[in-house]
C-alpha cells in the first residue's frame, strides 16, 4: 500500500470565501482545494452557487473540525449523517478530521485539545473511528494535532498511539508536518525520527502551515507562510511517502490568491524534485 | 480510571479556570488533588507534570478565537464598548478580558456563532450597567448586528425565480401603470424595531470605521423601525421605515405579492400632509426606489413569484 491507496493530487490550498471571486474569474492553476466541510454543509445562495461553480472546475477534498473523535461524549450521529450526505453530494474521494477532542461534558471548547496516549483512549478512538468509517463509506484520515501539552505518555508514546490507531481502525493518516515540527520543539524530540516511526504507507495527505510567535511561544496559527524548517522537514518526508496530496493551510491573515498559489507551487516543486530524482535513481 | 474524568479535568482547567495553574509543582499537586478526586494517582501525576503555562496556551487560542468571531460580526458593538471605556470609564478596553467575562457568566457550550452572539447580548444587557448607564442604547446594537449576521447566513436555496423591473424601467412608467404593478418582500429581508435611533451610528461605522463621543452621546430614545436585506453578493443594507410601512410589510408573508397602490396608500396616509400631488408622488417613488435599491422590495414584471 502507498499513499493509503489514494490518488495523489499534488499540492493544493485551503479554499476560503474571500477567494471565491478571484478563483471563479481567473481560474488560477491550483491542483485542488481543501474545504472545511462544516462551513459548506447546508449552505445556500451565493456561497452554494460559488462552491458549485468552483467544484465543477477543481477537485475538492473536505476536512472536518467537529468530529471530536477522542471525546467520551457520544458521537453525534446526526452530525455524522449530515456529513455523509454532504460527502456523497460532492463525491468526495476521502475525508479527514483531527485526532483530538473538541467537546466534552456537552461543552464545545472550539479548539483541538490533545488526548492521553493510554490504552483506554486508544480503544475509545479505534471504536469511534470504525463507527465513523461505517457511516462515511469512504477512506478516512486522522490528522495529528499540535500538542502544547502531553496529557499522558505513560503507557505509550504519541507515535505508538497513532500507529496503533491507524492499524487497528484501518484508517489513514493526514500527516501535518508543521504540527510534528512544533511538537518536536515543545516536547524535545527529533521530528524526522518521529515521522519515520509512523506507518508511512498510510499517509494519504500532508498539511503544511505557518505559525506565529508570541511571548517566546510558537502558536499553530495558520496565518503565515510555511517556515523554512518545515519546508526542510517536508522535503525529507516526501522522500519517504512519495507523491501525495499536500495542502497549504493558510486560514487567517489571508494572502492574495497569487501568493497562495506561489506557496503551493513551492510545495509542488519539492514533490516533483524529490520524486523525479527517486525515479531517475531507480 | 476514567478517560472522561481526564478530559473533563482538561476542560475545567482550560476553559473554566482560564488555564490558571500554580507554577509550583507542590501547589499544583494540592490543587489538582482537591479539584479532581476522580482521577487516579497516575492520572493526577500526569496532570501535575504538565508545565503550568501550557494550559493557558489553549485558553489563549480559545478566547482569542471567540474575540475574533465577536469582533468580526459585532464591530459596531465593540467600537462603542471601546469608546465607552476610554472616554467615560477612563480605562483601556480589553476585548480579550471582556470575552472571558462573558464566558464566566454565560459560558459558550456549542460551536454556533448564534449562541455566542446571544451570550454577548445577554451579558451587555444584564451585566454592563457601568456602560449602559452612559449609553442606554448599547444592548440594541448587538441585536441589530445579530440580525445582520442572520441575514448573511440565510440558508435560502435559490433566489426566488422572478423577473423584476429595473429602476429605469419604473421611472418610465406612468403613474397609473406604476400603481398597478405587484411588489413583494423577498426572504432575504428582516424587519425590526428599535427603541433608540441607532441606525445612523451603525451606518457611520460601516462607512468610516470611526465613531466619536459626540455622536455616541447624542443618540435619541425614540421608537423607530427598519428593514434590512441581504443581496446576492452578501452585502447587508438597512433602511429606516415608519410604523405604518413596518405594519404593512409585517402583515404580508415573504414572497407574497401585493399591489403598489396598497403600498402607496399606506405611504401617503403615514406621511406629513402635502398638498402637491406631484411632490407626494416623487416622495413615494424615491422611498420605494430606496427599498428597491437594497433589494428589500421587488417590483415584479410577471405577476407570480415562483
Amino acid at each position: 500500500m502507498k499513499n493509503f491507496n489514494l490518488k495523489p493530487l499534488g499540492a493544493g490550498a485551503g479554499l476560503r470565501h474571500e477567494h471565491f471571486s478571484e478563483v471563479l474569474t481567473n481560474s488560477p492553476p491550483f491542483n485542488w482545494f481543501e474545504i472545511i466541510l462544516e462551513n459548506f454543509m447546508g449552505v445556500g445562495g451565493y456561497t452554494k452557487r460559488s462552491f458549485e461553480a468552483i467544484k465543477s472546475k477543481y477537485t475538492i477534498i473536505p476536512h472536518g473540525v467537529c468530529l471530536s473523535i477522542g471525546s467520551t461524549d457520544p458521537l453525534d450521529m446526526n452530525y455524522l449523517k449530515r456529513v455523509k450526505l454532504f460527502l456523497d453530494d460532492i463525491n468526495a474521494p476521502w475525508t479527514s478530521d483531527h485526532l483530538c477532542f473538541t467537546m466534552v461534558d456537552h461543552t464545545n471548547l472550539n479548539e483541538l485539545i490533545p488526548i492521553p496516549f493510554t490504552k483506554e483512549s486508544l480503544n475509545n478512538v479505534i471504536e469511534r473511528v470504525k463507527i465513523v468509517q461505517d457511516v462515511f463509506e469512504r477512506p478516512f484520515l486522522l490528522e495529528n494535532v499540535t500538542r502544547y501539552l502531553t496529557v499522558s505518555d505513560r503507557e505509550m508514546s504519541e507515535g505508538e498511539f497513532i500507529s496503533s490507531i491507524l492499524e487497528h481502525a484501518n484508517c489513514g493518516l493526514l500527516l501535518d508536518v508543521t504540527n510534528v515540527y512544533l511538537n518536536s520543539l515543545y516536547h524535545g524530540y527529533d521530528s524526522f525520527e518521529f515521522i519515520s516511526s509512523l506507518p508511512i504507507e498510510r499517509v494519504g495527505q500532508i498539511h503544511l502551515a505557518g505559525w506565529e510567535e508570541e511571548d517566546g511561544k510558537i502558536i499553530d496559527s495558520h496565518d503565515a507562510p510555511v517556515p523554512e524548517p518545515v519546508w526542510a522537514l517536508f522535503q525529507k518526508t516526501i522522500a519517504l511517502t512519495g507523491p501525495t496530496s499536500v495542502l497549504i493551510e493558510w486560514d487567517s491573515q489571508l494572502p492574495s490568491v497569487q501568493r497562495l498559489l506561489q506557496e503551493t507551487e513551492m510545495a509542488q516543486n519539492i514533490i516533483d524534485g524529490i520524486c523525479n530524482k527517486k525515479q531517475r535513481v531507480a | 480510571m476514567a478517560l472522561s474524568d481526564v478530559l473533563s479535568a482538561l476542560r475545567i482547567v482550560i476553559l473554566d479556570d482560564f488555564g490558571k495553574v500554580p507554577e509550583d509543582i507542590h501547589d499544583r499537586r494540592i490543587l489538582f488533588t482537591q479539584k479532581f478526586p476522580n482521577l487516579t494517582k497516575e492520572e493526577l501525576e500526569d496532570f501535575i507534570a504538565i508545565p503550568s503555562d501550557r494550559f493557558g496556551l489553549y485558553t489563549g487560542t480559545i478566547f482569542s478565537g471567540q474575540r475574533s468571531v465577536l469582533r468580526n460580526h459585532f464591530p459596531v458593538t465593540f467600537a462603542v464598548l471601546k469608546n465607552a471605556h476610554e472616554k467615560n470609564i477612563n480605562k483601556k478596553f480589553d476585548a480579550y478580558d471582556f470575552v472571558k467575562n462573558i464566558h464566566q457568566t454565560y459560558p459558550w457550550k456549542t460551536n454556533e456563532t448564534s449562541s455566542l452572539a446571544n451570550n454577548l447580548i445577554s451579558y451587555i444587557t444584564n451585566n454592563c450597567a457601568d456602560i449602559t448607564s452612559i449609553y442606554p442604547y448599547l444592548p440594541e446594537i448587538p441585536l441589530l448586528e445579530k440580525l445582520s449576521l442572520e441575514l448573511k447566513r440565510l440558508n435560502e436555496n435559490v433566489f426566488t425565480n422572478f423577473e423584476s423591473y429595473s429602476i429605469d424601467e419604473l421611472n418610465n412608467l406612468t403613474v397609473e401603470s406604476l400603481l398597478e404593478i405587484k411588489i413583494f418582500r423577498p426572504e432575504t429581508t428582516k424587519l425590526t424595531k428599535f427603541e433608540y435611533e441607532i441606525l445612523p451610528i451603525y451606518h457611520k461605522y460601516h462607512n468610516s470605521r470611526e465613531l466619536n463621543e459626540g455622536e455616541l452621546s447624542s443618540i435619541k430614545q425614540s421608537t423607530n423601525f427598519a428593514i434590512g436585506n441581504r443581496r446576492e453578493d452578501l452585502a447587508i443594507r438597512w433602511i429606516p421605515i415608519n410604523y405604518e410601512i413596518f405594519k404593512l410589510l409585517s402583515s404580508i408573508e415573504h414572497n407574497e405579492s401585493f399591489s403598489m397602490s396598497k403600498f402607496a396608500e399606506v405611504f401617503v396616509d403615514s406621511s406629513p400632509q402635502i398638498d402637491n400631488e406631484e411632490e407626494m408622488f416623487r416622495n413615494l417613488f424615491s422611498f420605494f426606489t430606496s427599498l428597491h435599491g437594497i433589494g428589500a422590495l421587488v417590483a415584479l414584471r410577471n405577476t407570480t413569484v415562483a
